[in-house]
């Protein structure tokens, strides 16, 4: 394995205004995001496959946008974004097009998803998922970001475009529905 | 006031959670081995073949001379004119010959029997147009309304708060 030198986004953007340069500098990008934003997608989209399909629509997204970005937010803010956005999108075709029963027993996910979740993971860490895919959308994505990422809240409302206000409630709702679900498994 | 931290926070609202999740730490799914550096080889290739299916393509400029553009100003005209027939006029031009030399008790019993095949503006014009009063049907400036929705009983039918 190849060891990249981790650099900051100020660098980054020096090369970007290269346009020689956009490969070596979205090199830097990958080494330097690419796994947080792929732990951000798998955990809003579910199974390895799917996240790999969402991941890198994420990232051509982000390549050919990247010379145009204005910087006002930074740049893993706006990876975020576009990682949140086709994430929902992705859900919300997949919604489309499978039938899902909802019920006690089955919570949303289609077979294939669940048994990679049930030999993956311990049986706590099973329901904690079940209850996430059992969120809203907003609430899902916001608990994903505060929760397993640990972004404060001014960096997900640059993310999402919420007001901390409204984010803290989505969160603490999402927190509570998720404890009393898996809770009551035990 | 300092800030809350992330486990602070879950702790006062959701203290199994917060458990989990500090037991939980750095366990994650499973992923391929080498899958971020495959990942990082085969994206450039993407990334590559996406510039090119974005790219604009060159534009022919293809000179035509007079003529061969007043024969292709010809066949959309006909073109045109034979969809814009079969099509828009058909209904026009169905009714108008279902119509034809029938008096008006006839063009009654008709239209009552084929009532469902046209629409509220053809029934209209058809009754102004060959002044068939007891159609049912008035104007008023440019709104036609049928009678039957001036009707005492039909009014009468109606409570205050459904016309709220």
């Amino acid at each position: 394995m190849v060891a990249h030198r981790m650099i900051d986004e100020k660098e980054i953007f020096l090369l970007l205004e290269q346009d020689t340069m956009l490969d070596k500098a979205f090199g830097f990008i990958l080494d330097k995001y690419q796994e947080r934003l792929y732990w951000h997608i798998r955990r809003m989209v579910g199974s390895h496959e799917d996240a790999n399909d969402v991941f890198q629509n994420t990232m051509i997204k982000a390549y050919k946008g990247i010379q145009k970005f204005q910087r006002k937010s930074t740049l893993l803010t706006w990876l975020y974004r576009i990682a949140s956005n086709e994430s929902l999108t992705f859900i919300k075709k997949r919604g489309r097009k499978e039938t899902i029963s909802i019920d006690n027993e089955d919570l949303g996910l289609s077979n294939h998803m669940k048994a990679e979740r049930y030999t993956e993971e311990g049986l706590a860490e099973r329901y904690l998922k079940e209850a996430i895919d059992e969120l809203p959308e907003k609430q899902r994505i916001v608990f994903i970001m505060r929760y397993y990422d640990e972004m404060p809240y001014q960096e997900i409302e640059k993310v999402l475009g919420t007001s901390v206000g409204g984010l803290k409630a989505s969160y603490h709702h999402a927190a509570k529905k998720i404890e009393a679900y898996v809770r009551k498994q035990f | 006031m300092k800030k809350k931290t992330v486990r602070e926070e879950l702790e006062d609202i959701a203290p199994f959670l917060a458990d989990l999740k500090e037991q939980s730490k750095g366990r994650r799914g499973p992923v391929p081995e080498g899958y971020f550096e495959e990942f990082r080889s085969e994206f450039f290739k993407k990334a590559e073949e996406s510039k090119e299916d974005s790219s604009p393509k060159e534009a022919k400029v293809v000179k035509l001379s007079w003529r061969y553009i007043a024969v292709a100003a010809s066949v959309a005209v006909l073109v045109l004119s034979l969809w814009f027939n079969n099509t828009l006029f058909v209904s026009a031009v169905e009714v108008q010959d279902s119509l034809t030399g029938l008096s008006i008790e006839e063009m009654y019993d008709y239209l009552d029997a084929n009532i469902e095949e046209f629409a509220a503006e053809e029934l209209a014009s058809i009754a102004i147009d060959n002044e068939m009063d007891d159609f049912g049907i008035i104007e008023i400036g440019d709104e036609i309304i049928d009678e039957e929705y001036l009707d005492e009983e039909y009014l009468d039918a109606f409570e205050y708060e459904d016309l709220l």
